[in-house]
């Protein structure tokens, strides 16, 4: 079955995408939705009422099933269009998109997909992309080149993504509206620390 | 004499959608031969080969954690950990389809049995076949039945021919005795079990085998009931010590009045914040129920969402959309052959004003949009629901961390107010003592008396589970009794075949008898002793050299079991351990003595040096050992591929022992 949160996240993020970048890939439609994930969880909303899942793949990129659904039966009903492996969301798309706005299930989530989309307007996407193989759970699962699921309580890497937002939280404020500054800010600082862990370690041995 | 029993064969092995073995998806293995080795790499799944194999004949795996108790109890507890045991074995995919299916013969009776890895108590298929003088007929019609009935008919019909009395006792015998798996369960070093073995090998039949294994579980549960309720008796008895020790206290005279007020003042602080702690957690528990109320609608609303969504969305499939269409009509290029030219995209949108496929011709029904937006509408419904409940519950949650906190607080105020009583009553306890004394001698009587016909009443129990006890002791010293005359007559036949077994590998003459105990607490037993040296040569046995002694006793049990006429057949899991060359060898001569004697031998080995499989195939030869290799079944680990020339030439090795060439 069709998961609602999901199928709207696609058309969401699809229209926000393609208004800045023209058109979208299917791994930046996943990016995206992670982030905005993530972002629900920085305004501390429990990842049980995201509506769907992610997994961290050995590529270091998120991929939920559910997203992946979506995006296929969207273009199904003609809502998305696929050319050369990008997708644009179609008029009938963008109609449609707009009707399920209208539903507050749906309006609820928009404020951490604009957040997550509105990154953009700072950061180059190849940045945001970087930035996320920085992220707690993405890297783990880079780093040991496996597959497993983001965002499990109790997992070692939510402990950390935890101390990440409530070190931001403190430094910019929980309650800000736009989630554009908690998103730019924080994958700043994930773009950093990746350098600065790279870096370390690429270091020669010292004897 | 006791019954002789008629054990099953197994001929043929088949499993399907086994995921373990990634390679196959249908593995099939003839059993002929009197050996049967299947010969593998570590971690390929050679345990689990035989296993399934038993699960297939029983329908149960056993549990390494479960103590045993009884032959039933040991059936009926085992059930549910064989339903989840093929779990993470067998892929989800798998699931539904993964059976086995087994042909096997129980003396002149042919079985044909399937049986899903998940369900212990049923069968798929069930075929019975009397194949008496050479001439095969079926005998009843069981696929009408459910897959329960077929594994009760099938249970009854292979106990009767088995000639025991039970079900249980199969799968008992199958799993302790006739079976030596991983668990390296030893019968000599397992009392309980070895008497059951004892009764069904050598007592009058096993009927009286299952009256003894109950009296047994009776027993030890009326013991153990009896001992329990002596113990509290005991703490009761303590107790009322304690009290009457207190009635009997001098005080010396002070003024009391000061200090009874501070206490009974202390006494109602308490009892009113025990109250108030009492009602918040009542409030507490309205409050969870009304979160899991409100949840549950959640649920429900979201699932009902999800539901209409789909239909909402997937409503939209008309042809207009459809990636194809839309590509042709926009390019002038048929998308399904290539075809160019304006006549394309005129093609397609003429059809598709009519209503007409653009593909096949056929007429194509318009959307009924009011389904759409009735669907639409349902869906602004339950998102309005679903708001109202995330308000609520937002309410009801916040009601909740307010309770969570006065609850704390309550609790605090209980505590110290517990502690300063205490620590009051620490203080004075001589003059509270006499206070309650002076003012409640009636109350504490009372409370004496309670004591006394708590104490009373467990006494009773106590003396009633005894007598139980002794009753089912008695019952069951009768049954040794007889069980001890079958072993003097089964004795002289059994001795012998254990003796014969042992000094094949050992080299040493092992005696065995057997030691009853007989009054108090009645057991049989068999003990092992080696002749003409003291018994602790025994502990200086190897943990390898017991398992094989063990598998001497359990060879020499079954052959007497199945009488002079009768053959048996011995599951036995990588059995070599970590014995020495000339030890492995020589357990590769026991197990050819077992053949010998018209036995069977279903084994797994690993792929190693040892001589237990070369000896065995010398002794064997191709005509009554097969040697299946394991490797084509499941995708082996890195280094087992790149060591791979050392198990073919090992294969090789026990290949050229079978053709009688090395």
């Amino acid at each position: 079955m069709l998961n609602p949160y999901a199928t709207f996240d696609c058309l969401s993020i699809g229209a926000k995408l393609q208004a800045s970048l023209g058109n979208v890939a299917p791994t930046e439609l996943q990016l995206f939705a992670y982030l905005s994930c993530l972002l629900s969880l920085y305004r501390q909303r429990p990842v049980a009422e995201w509506g769907y899942s992610f997994a961290g793949t050995e590529y270091g990129a998120p991929f939920s099933p559910e997203i992946n659904s979506a995006i296929t039966q969207l273009i199904i009903e003609g809502l998305l269009f696929e050319e050369d492996c990008y997708l644009k969301v179609t008029d009938e798309g963008q109609k449609e998109y707009r009707i399920l706005l209208s539903l507050s299930q749906n309006a609820q989530r928009e404020v951490f997909l604009e957040g997550a989309c509105s990154s953009l307007l700072a950061l180059p996407i190849s940045i945001v992309r970087e930035a996320l193989h920085s992220e707690p759970g993405l890297r783990s699962a880079l780093k040991l080149n496996s597959t497993r699921m983001l965002l499990s309580e109790g997992n070692p890497e939510m402990r950390m993504l935890y101390k990440q937002f409530e070190t931001l939280g403190q430094a910019i404020g929980m309650k800000v509206d736009n989630l554009m500054i908690p998103s730019v800010v924080w994958l700043t600082y994930l773009s950093q620390f990746r350098t600065t862990a790279d870096i370390q370690e690429n270091l020669p041995c010292q004897k | 004499m006791p019954t002789v029993l008629r054990l099953p064969r197994v001929k043929k092995v088949v499993l399907r959608n086994f995921s373990l073995f990634t390679r196959e998806s249908v593995i099939t293995v003839d059993l002929q031969g009197n050996v049967f080795c299947l010969a593998g790499a570590n971690g390929l799944g050679k345990s689990t080969f035989l296993l399934a194999l038993n699960y297939a004949i029983t329908g149960i795996v056993p549990d390494p954690e479960r103590k045993f108790e009884s032959i039933e109890e040991y059936y009926r507890y085992s059930i549910d950990f064989s339903s989840r045991f093929f779990d993470g074995r067998i892929s989800q995919r798998d699931r539904e389809a993964s059976e086995i299916y087994l042909e096997m013969q129980v003396g002149q009776y042919e079985y044909l049995i399937t049986r899903s890895m998940f369900a212990p108590k049923e069968l798929r298929q069930f075929g019975l076949y009397s194949t008496e003088g050479n001439v095969r007929t079926p005998i009843g019609d069981y696929s009408q039945l459910s897959p329960d009935e077929r594994h009760d008919s099938y249970a009854k019909s292979i106990t009767d021919h088995m000639k025991l009395d039970s079900f249980e006792q199969l799968v008992f015998l199958q799993h302790f005795v006739f079976t030596f798996d991983e668990r390296r369960d030893l019968l000599f070093w397992n009392g309980e079990v070895l008497e059951r073995v004892l009764y069904l090998a050598f007592g009058v039949n096993p009927e009286k085998a299952r009256q003894a294994d109950l009296l047994r579980r009776d027993e030890d549960k009326a013991w153990s009931l009896a001992r329990n309720y002596n113990w509290q008796a005991s703490q009761v008895r303590r107790q009322i010590e304690d009290l009457e020790e207190q009635r009997g206290f001098e005080f010396p005279e002070e003024n009391l009045q000061n200090l009874s007020e501070h206490h009974e003042s202390l006494l109602r602080d308490r009892e009113n914040a025990h109250n108030l702690v009492v009602q918040i957690e009542d409030g507490l528990r309205d409050i969870e129920l009304r979160v899991a109320g409100i949840s549950a609608e959640q649920a429900v609303l979201r699932a009902e969402y999800q539901e209409v969504f789909s239909r909402y969305i997937e409503q939209k499939s008309a042809l207009e959309y459809n990636p194809l269409v839309i590509v042709s009509a926009r390019d002038s290029k048929c998308g399904l052959c290539g075809a160019q030219g304006e006549h394309v995209a005129k093609a397609v949108v003429e059809r598709m004003q009519t209503d007409i496929c653009p593909l096949c011709g056929s007429r194509v029904d318009v959307e009924p949009v009011e389904d759409r937006s009735r669907a639409f509408g349902r869906l602004q419904e339950i998102d309005k629901l679903l708001a109202e409940a995330k308000v609520q519950l937002d309410e009801v949650l916040q009601a909740k961390g307010r309770k969570t906190s006065e609850l704390e607080a309550a609790r605090r105020q209980l505590g110290s107010t517990e502690k300063e009583l205490v620590s009051l009553e620490e203080e004075n306890r001589g003059a509270l003592e006499r206070l309650q004394a002076v003012r409640g001698t009636d109350k504490l009587d009372v409370v004496l008396e309670g004591y006394r016909r708590r104490m009373q009443e467990l006494l009773r129990k106590k003396d009633r589970e005894y007598k139980l006890r002794d009753k089912r002791r008695k019952e069951l010293q009768d049954l040794q009794a007889e069980l001890e005359l079958g072993y003097v007559q089964g004795e002289e036949e059994f001795v012998p075949k254990f003796k014969q077994l042992a000094r094949s590998f050992l080299g040493l003459d092992l005696d065995i008898r057997l030691e009853t105990k007989r009054g108090s607490e009645p057991g049989i037993t068999l003990l092992l002793d080696v002749n003409n040296t003291p018994r602790r040569m025994l502990h200086q046995l190897s943990e390898s050299q017991r398992f094989f002694v063990d598998i001497a006793l359990r060879m020499a049990l079954a052959q007497y079991m199945v009488g002079v006429d009768g053959s048996a057949t011995l599951f036995i899991d990588t059995p070599e351990g970590s014995l020495d060359i000339a030890y492995e060898s020589r357990a590769g001569e026991m197990f050819a003595r077992f053949i010998e004697d018209g036995h069977y031998i279903v084994m797994t080995a690993n792929i190693n040096t040892s001589q237990l499989l070369r000896r065995l195939a010398e002794r064997c030869g191709k005509s009554r050992m097969r040697l299946h290799r394991m490797t084509a079944w499941t995708d082996l680990s890195e280094v087992q591929i790149k060591e791979g020339e050392l198990f073919e030439r090992t294969y090789e090795g026990i290949e050229k022992a079978l053709a009688g060439q090395e």
